[in-house]
């Protein structure tokens, strides 16, 4: 047979008719938290960055200190005053939807004492005493059985070959690590993508409420109170990006219902906030026709008396210098 | 108002992945041979893209997109030497489709196989992007004499290849259209 042009043109745009496109929706929020990573790491250096993580950025209430409340002036009193329990330092808490941060299946928190995360991604981060731990994933580019033979095929020195071997190893979910705080900051501050990109700030003596309740509810713009529970309207726009809750420019993702999202908050018997909803807009200004409305923003304060300080995780091992850069890449 | 051209920015920007991403993940298909890898280029290039979206979509942003996806095909085809990899899938990504036409796809792939990284980046941009041999020359840093003779020889190759097949009644045949 012969291969004229005109029947390479009409073969390759057979195939071109035949592919399907990609959905716009998980590549612009891609896009967004791309950006999102690049700005906090270029804002202000790493002493902002390490400032962000550990939750010392403090967000404003719209329009000042003078709030605009409807319907009930006491309620939005009630809800600045719920967040005391949890200044407190000694609480229990579950997070989900939050837009930059990995869903926390349940955080044990005794500031005094230290703290116990646990991630819906299987890592976990222990703060017992003075030492810090880190438990990876065992999920992400280094988990798969092939990776060490491509080292192998790759001509690396045996040496070499060792070192990586353990680092990886480290990473298979089943070993707990003692771990430099600072060097995860740095490792996560690295231009790849890495799981450590969606952790959570971790309490400190100064901000030991890592819920991000406290944001919320800064944003406050309208509140009712019936009974327990609390709703109303905050201003998205509000929030600091940099504590990663939300999208970034969330009225240019949301539209005009930005400023004005529901949420729904409740307190127990001593007026403490044991739960707040965020429901994100179903409308998106850039929703594509196919695309599912967002999941809420949920935070579940489940208890806040009886925490005991975590304990130092049996048989942990020092992290290699290599498994902090293959930390710094798992999730290629 | 600076919302506004933010969200006049995302819709722009969804539009374009809506209508064109397609095109572009054959173009990868085509530089490489994967479908699976050529999603995830394209994936990987448009992600970036966005970071300069505001700038570009204003002034041929297929264009901008499509040189980014041929430079990441290339390094795809750098890294991959490197490590010794050759992946092997071809999965079919589009439910339902009439056998001929995988049978066409497979043909097409196979020859494009034969060919050297150059041939194929001049074949494919030559017949699939419609990019003038000028135009081609200046994409790949090579001659414009040098692109005529590699089509030339490409398109040898891959005769060869085609008559060596036993070919379907529909192989390589059929309406040109652009998709």
């Amino acid at each position: 047979m012969t291969l004229a042009p005109d029947d390479l043109r009409t073969a390759m745009n057979d195939l071109a008719r035949t592919t399907g496109p990609l959905d716009p929706g998980p590549i612009l929020r891609s896009g967004k938290r791309r950006r999102t990573r690049r700005h906090l790491a270029a804002a202000a250096g790493a002493a902002a960055a390490i400032a962000a993580v550990t939750g010392g950025i403090a967000a404003l209430r719209p329009g000042g200190d003078t709030p605009v409340v409807v319907s009930d002036g006491k309620a939005i009193q009630d809800l600045d005053n719920s967040l005391h329990g949890l200044d407190a330092g000694t609480y229990e808490f579950s997070l989900s939807g939050a837009y930059l941060i990995t869903d926390i299946v349940r955080a044990r928190v005794e500031a005094a004492g230290g703290y116990d995360i646990e991630y819906s991604s299987a890592m976990s981060l222990r703060r017992a005493g003075t030492t810090t731990y880190l438990k990876p994933s065992g999920a992400g580019t280094y988990s798969g059985p092939g990776v060490l033979e491509q080292l192998k095929s790759a001509g690396l020195p045996q040496a070499e070959i060792d070192r990586y071997a353990t680092g990886i190893a480290q990473l298979d979910g089943t070993h707990w690590l003692r771990v430099d705080p600072q060097r995860l900051i740095k490792a996560a501050q690295v231009d790849e993508q890495s799981s450590l990109d969606y952790l959570a700030p971790t309490p400190a003596a100064e901000k030991p409420d890592i819920t991000g309740a406290d944001a919320l509810i800064a944003a406050v713009t309208t509140a009712e109170r019936t009974g327990d529970t609390i709703t109303g309207t905050l201003d998205a726009t509000k929030v600091d990006s940099k504590l990663r809750l939300l999208i970034d420019e969330p009225a240019s993702y949301y539209g005009a219902p930005a400023t004005s999202m529901r949420y729904r908050a409740t307190l127990d018997g001593q007026g403490r906030l044991t739960g707040f909803t965020l429901d994100l807009p179903g409308t998106l200004a850039s929703q594509a026709p196919d695309q599912q409305p967002e999941a809420p923003l949920v935070i579940t304060i489940t208890r806040y008396d009886g925490i005991e300080p975590p304990e130092a995780p049996q048989d942990a091992e020092p992290i290699t210098d290599v498994t902090y850069d293959l930390l710094a890449r798992d999730n290629d | 108002m600076k919302f506004r051209r933010a969200r006049d920015r995302d819709e722009s920007f969804t539009a374009f992945v809506a209508t064109r991403s397609h095109r572009l993940i054959a173009h990868a298909e085509l530089l490489c041979g994967h479908r699976e890898q050529a999603r995830d280029i394209v994936q990987t290039v448009l992600v970036r893209a966005y970071q300069r979206w505001s700038r570009i979509e204003h002034d041929d942003p297929y264009g901008y997109v499509q040189r980014s996806v041929t430079n990441a095909v290339t390094d795809w085809w750098r890294t991959a030497h490197q490590r010794h990899e050759r992946p092997v899938d071809v999965v079919p990504d589009v439910p339902g489709r009439p056998d001929d036409t995988i049978d066409d796809r497979r043909a097409l792939l196979g020859a494009l196989d034969l060919l050297t990284h150059r041939e194929r980046a001049v074949v494919v941009l030559r017949y699939f992007d419609d990019h003038t041999e000028r135009d081609v020359a200046s994409m790949l840093g090579i001659s414009v004499g040098t692109v005529k003779s590699t089509c030339h020889t490409a398109l040898r190759k891959m005769r060869i290849a085609l008559d060596d097949e036993a070919p379907s009644p529909h192989s390589l045949h059929g309406p040109q259209e652009q998709s």
